[in-house]
């Protein structure tokens, strides 16, 4: 039985330094730098921390590659176990090296999982540590890998490396950070959003196809955004002069509110729409003049009745 | 884009100011005041006690909810005006929009939206009207939002003016905002609350 789960470390190892090399590169490609958040390389020096980083990332990956390479009758006993001891090494000296990032810099998570690992090192990682060191360790004197016989061997492989994982989730902080992002809904006001999008979303709209046609240039004058709200500005005429065609686009991912207003390029006043301009249904009511504070994440709409309305 | 500067520390200065800060080390954060002679900026005192984190290690900090509160409550703090018209009114906020693409993120090579903030913020733009108030003085003003401030939102430090503030700086105002706010400029911050809007 002991075997069986000797022979269960090893995609399990390689599973998990595939992981750590993947999060931590996303993470690069995400925030555009090297070392920003990778957790042990905060105890180099600056200059050393971005090759360090990298190297790092490189080891993990061939050694998890190597792994699973060896794992088989290809890696019969010496490369195997020159691969298997490389791997307790490297899992040896993270756990030094966490040691000694708790005591220099207790504020830094271990960048083990990129930016899944942004708690601070406690001593549950330091063991998940020591504990993947043991693992790899007792893999040394491993045969080829063979898959066990199913149902007698293979349940009781089955339920020890379910029982192994939950011993690794309890000592992984990253688990819980997950668990928050998978339930975690940005507010509107918090959410990026580019430009681009905005515009996509307008094209789209209702507001765009009855109003595009007093649009002077395509090209938008101006495009800015407050809170939930992405206002794009084009320019227009009005009764012979210079005036501004305003679409606000609601930052919601399906199907977003359009609004639009046609303002006085000088004054900002609202315009009434142009006779002849189909009107959107859902303003073609009697309505107020009514001014929503901006922090209750709707726009300010001055609506006015039948056709001298504008929406904004 | 508020180019670097630096800034001389006497060996007088340099005992109170260590008291407070330090790590007088690159990556850390620091916040001095100081006078500028023959157009050298000579730092005399820290404003406020030094977060002890690296400015590309910043703490975790508890995620918002589903909603943001209507009024935030933080630190405001102020900035040198050299580069700044005389008594120009304005707010350089933390969170403007990563679509303005503000230079200092571009020059730090930060991709639009994936720069380090510890609170997090509602986005605005540059020219968005926002209420400042002073919780000291009780005295308040809609200022427009005039540029980024992308190291105000590295700081999760308290301002002590009147009473302790929650962490994190919100505003960072111009030196003539600060002081139409009734702020004392050696203490270099005041408990603020925003409310966005016009």
């Amino acid at each position: 039985m002991l075997t069986l789960l000797g022979h269960a470390q090893i995609p399990l190892l390689a599973a998990l330094l595939l992981g750590g090399c993947l999060t931590k590169a996303i993470k690069v490609v995400r925030t555009r730098t090297v070392a920003a958040g990778l957790g042990p390389t905060a105890l180099f020096p600056l200059k050393l921390r971005a090759p360090v980083a990298v190297i790092l990332c490189v080891i993990e990956f061939c050694l998890g590659i190597g792994l699973i390479v060896t794992s088989g009758r290809f890696g019969d006993y010496d490369p195997a176990g020159l691969i298997r001891l490389s791997t307790g090494l490297l899992f040896l000296v993270a756990t030094f090296a966490l040691i000694e990032l708790r005591s220099v810099r207790p504020d830094v998570g271990c960048g083990c999982f990129g930016e899944f690992s942004q708690t601070p090192v406690t001593g549950r990682t330091i063991a998940r540590s020591a504990l993947l060191a043991m693992a790899t360790m007792a893999t040394m004197k491993l045969g080829p890998i063979t898959l066990p016989r199913w149902p007698g061997p293979g349940v009781g492989l089955l339920l020890m490396l379910i029982a192994e994982l939950l011993v690794l989730g309890l000592l992984s902080p990253e688990i819980h950070d997950v668990l928050v992002r998978i339930g975690y809904t940005a507010p509107c006001e918090l959410r990026v959003v580019q430009p681009e999008q905005s515009l996509a979303a307008l094209h789209r709209s209702a507001q765009w196809r009855r109003h595009s046609a007093l649009i002077a240039r395509q090209d938008p004058s101006d495009i800015w955004r407050e809170l939930c709200w992405s206002y794009i500005a084009f320019p227009s005429q009005h009764a012979g002069k210079d005036a501004e065609l305003v679409f606000a686009v609601r930052l919601e991912h399906r199907r977003p509110t359009v609004l639009s207003a046609l303002v006085d390029t000088a004054s900002g006043a609202v315009l009434p729409w142009p006779v002849g301009t189909p009107r959107p249904a859902r303003i073609a009511r009697r309505v107020i003049v009514r001014l929503r504070p901006a922090h209750h994440a709707e726009p300010v709409q001055a609506e006015a009745a039948g056709q001298q309305g504008a929406t904004l | 884009m508020r180019p670097p500067k630096t800034v001389v520390i006497s060996p007088l200065a340099s005992v109170r100011i260590k008291v407070r800060l330090p790590n007088l080390k690159p990556g850390y954060l620091v916040d001095i005041i100081g006078v500028r002679r023959r157009g050298v900026l000579q730092g005399l005192i820290a404003t406020s006690p030094q977060p002890p984190y690296r400015s590309d290690h910043l703490p975790p900090h508890a995620r918002t909810g589903r909603r943001l509160p209507d009024a935030i409550t933080g630190s405001a703090v102020w900035h040198d005006p050299a580069d700044e018209p005389y008594g120009v009114l304005g707010v350089f906020y933390p969170a403007v929009e990563p679509g303005a693409g503000c230079a200092e993120d571009a020059a730090a090579k930060v991709a639009p939206g994936q720069a380090q903030a510890y609170r997090e913020l509602p986005y605005l733009s540059i020219g968005s009207a926002l209420h400042v108030k002073n919780e000291c003085t009780n005295i308040g003003r809609t200022l427009p939002v005039t540029g980024c401030a992308p190291t105000a939102r590295l700081f999760n430090d308290h301002c002590v003016a009147c009473k302790t503030s929650p962490r994190g700086r919100i505003a960072d105002l111009t030196l003539a905002s600060f002081v139409a706010l009734g702020g004392e400029l050696e203490q270099g911050c005041f408990n603020a609350t925003l409310t966005i809007g016009r």
